[in-house]
């Protein structure tokens, strides 16, 4: 069971690697624009750097050849360890890239924790009294903020945070500090859709048999709701949490921008926007990475919470 | 069948069960409203906006609300009010012809792979790929490389978004290929496009619209999510993200510049996201409602 999952795993990340770059690659090669001359006049200084030397680095980098065989040459380097400089920083691709990854994964982890603490005590409350006053403004609250793109509420949360009660930094990188508004953001919308998985899950819970049975044998409510409910109606939005992992990553894209922190999503942003091609293929590739490993993840700890999953498969 | 409670209530022509539907579903008719007067205000934007959206006005820069500015003024004396309703414009136009891309692909695709079964494998090893990646990041990547064009980004928006309609295609495909229904039309000498067309895909109406719906506000989250970043549709068009990025400069100045351009989309994205919830209550009774 756990090599089958680990051999689709392996399999998946291949073929999502291969897929993006692919995509990514031939967008960049049909794209206006010589990246030779890009590269150049970044280099130089010069609107036009001379022909010459466009001439000279467009054979270097071989663009004349067509896309296909510069996929492969590309592909065969990365395979190599090799994904290239940014022609902006003059630093490798991968030095780039491992400088900007923590903070990303920090920002993320840091929204997966909010959004935890946050959405299951509102999902368990709100299930626990159906219809009640909570439960009413919690489905209000999550389908508004389901609905608010999160440069909105970025904007709110400095207005709030960083403007009126002066206490958190609205930008930039440094300590924890500088963590928390760009985490609390990037964990709204989480939190609407959470906090509906946990109540819908611990609902489904309370209806099950062995809730009666326990009720029946004469424990008291809050024991069989922590005892035996809780447990198992945490497992489906544990792994719901584990699945929205990788979308949190997209959506840091957007954040990081706003707050300026310096993680991977700025990175991809800054690059695709002054033409930095080889470090947005690394990017991608680095994206595509972290999603199929985070998607192996969740699946061996489905393994892990769920028994029953388990011996289904032996 | 799965979805013919939704046939029932909305195919049918008696317009009074239509009726019956709203009057019964608040949630619903509250989301067709929004939809509509949002949808009016941006067809409408030469009627309605009090001033062009270029003009400048320049002893008027950065001033509050008043009777000849609603809205007030942006930091070049440009009325805000008629930014938003033609930046709706812009928005609303992107993401409806990305949708009328995507869906018609989507179908096409998902129910060739699910009947013929030939390119399934391929196909769907495509869609893995795409619904496994997040599509903001694909989208910046394509519309930053291709160009920060409302063509640039219907494409960006088009290349990652075919694959849900697609998978949902190809599921009920699978499902109804071999149902009675077809089964007998096909012994009736139906030709495979017919089923296809006339059986299928009118069985696949319910959660097409569905997701159709509630990908138009994502739609409309994700053009000014790219505009916002600088990305997307570039002045001096007016586009709502590129508002909202440039209000955020003067939120103490003027805040009615980039909270009326975040009000603008949220509640674009609250209507399709009241009429996506609720059309799935119907088709999927099961499903939790909001």
């Amino acid at each position: 069971m756990m090599r089958t999952i680990l051999l689709n795993r392996l399999l998946q990340l291949i073929q999502v690697m291969v897929g993006i770059s692919l995509i990514t690659f031939t967008v960049i090669s049909f794209s206006p624009g010589d990246p030779a001359e890009i590269t150049l006049r970044a280099t130089l200084g010069t609107e036009s750097p001379p022909k010459e030397a466009v001439a000279r680095l467009h054979e270097e980098m071989g663009l004349d050849d067509p896309w296909h065989v510069r996929y492969l040459k590309w592909a065969s380097r990365v395979v190599h360890g090799d994904l290239g400089y940014s022609y902006q920083t003059k630093r490798s691709t991968i030095e780039e890239i491992t400088h900007s990854l923590p903070i990303t994964f920090c920002l993320a982890s840091l929204s997966i924790l909010f959004s935890a603490s946050i959405a299951i005590p509102l999902g368990i409350a709100t299930a626990l009294r159906q219809n009640g006053l909570v439960d009413h403004l919690c489905r209000l609250s999550s389908v508004i903020f389901l609905s608010s793109p999160e440069f909105f509420v970025a904007m709110v949360f400095m207005l709030i945070g960083g403007v009126y009660l002066g206490v958190l930094p609205i930008a930039g990188a440094g300590g924890i500090k500088y963590f928390i508004l760009p985490s609390l953001t990037l964990s709204v919308g989480l939190i609407a859709v959470t906090m509906r998985v946990m109540r819908t899950s611990m609902i489904e819970t309370l209806e099950q048999d062995y809730i009666r049975t326990a009720r029946a044998k004469g424990l008291s409510r809050r024991i069989v709701i922590q005892r035996h409910a809780l447990k198992n109606a945490l497992i489906p939005v544990l792994i719901y949490m584990g699945t929205q992992f990788g979308w949190i990553f997209g959506g840091a894209v957007t954040i990081e921008s706003i707050f300026a922190l310096p993680g991977l999503g700025r990175l991809l942003v800054n690059s695709v926007s002054s033409m930095d091609v080889m470090v947005v293929q690394g990017c991608m590739l680095t994206f595509a990475v972290i999603i199929v490993l985070i998607n192996l993840f969740v699946d061996l700890a489905q393994l892990y919470l769920d028994p029953s999953i388990r011996s289904h498969g032996e | 069948m799965e979805y013919s409670y939704f046939d029932e209530k909305l195919a049918a022509s008696d317009m009074n069960r239509l009726w019956g539907v709203l009057r019964s579903n608040s949630t619903l008719t509250i989301g067709i409203l929004l939809f509509i007067l949002i949808s009016m205000m941006a067809v409408m934007a030469p009627v309605i906006s009090p001033h062009d959206p270029a003009e400048m006005y320049f002893e008027e820069r950065l001033s509050p609300p008043s009777a000849s500015f609603p809205l007030g003024t942006d930091q070049f004396g440009r009325c805000i009010f008629s930014r938003i309703v033609y930046g709706a414009q812009t928005s609303l136009f992107i993401a409806i012809t990305s949708t009328l891309i995507v869906v018609p692909l989507g179908i096409v695709v998902g129910m060739y792979a699910g009947y013929f079964s030939r390119l399934d494998a391929f196909l769907m090893r495509l869609t893995d790929i795409l619904l496994a990646f997040p599509s903001i990041v694909l989208s910046i990547a394509i519309v930053g490389v291709v160009g920060p064009s409302p063509t640039g980004v219907i494409l960006s928006l088009s290349i990652s978004g075919w694959a849900k309609y697609a998978r949902i295609i190809r599921g009920s495909t699978l499902s109804l290929k071999n149902s009675g229904f077809v089964e007998a039309s096909r012994a009736l000498g139906g030709s495979e496009k017919y089923i296809l067309f006339h059986h299928i895909l009118p069985n696949s109406y319910g959660p097409i619209i569905e997701i159709a719906t509630l990908g138009l506000g994502s739609k409309i989250i994700a053009i000014s999510g790219l505009g916002f970043l600088g990305l997307g549709i570039q002045p001096p068009t007016p586009e709502l993200g590129t508002i909202l990025k440039d209000g955020l400069v003067f939120l103490q100045t003027a805040p009615m510049m980039a909270l009326s351009a975040g009000g603008m989309i949220m509640l674009f994205a609250l209507a399709t996201n009241l009429i996506g919830s609720e059309l799935r209550s119907i088709t999927d009774p099961r499903s939790d409602t909001i």
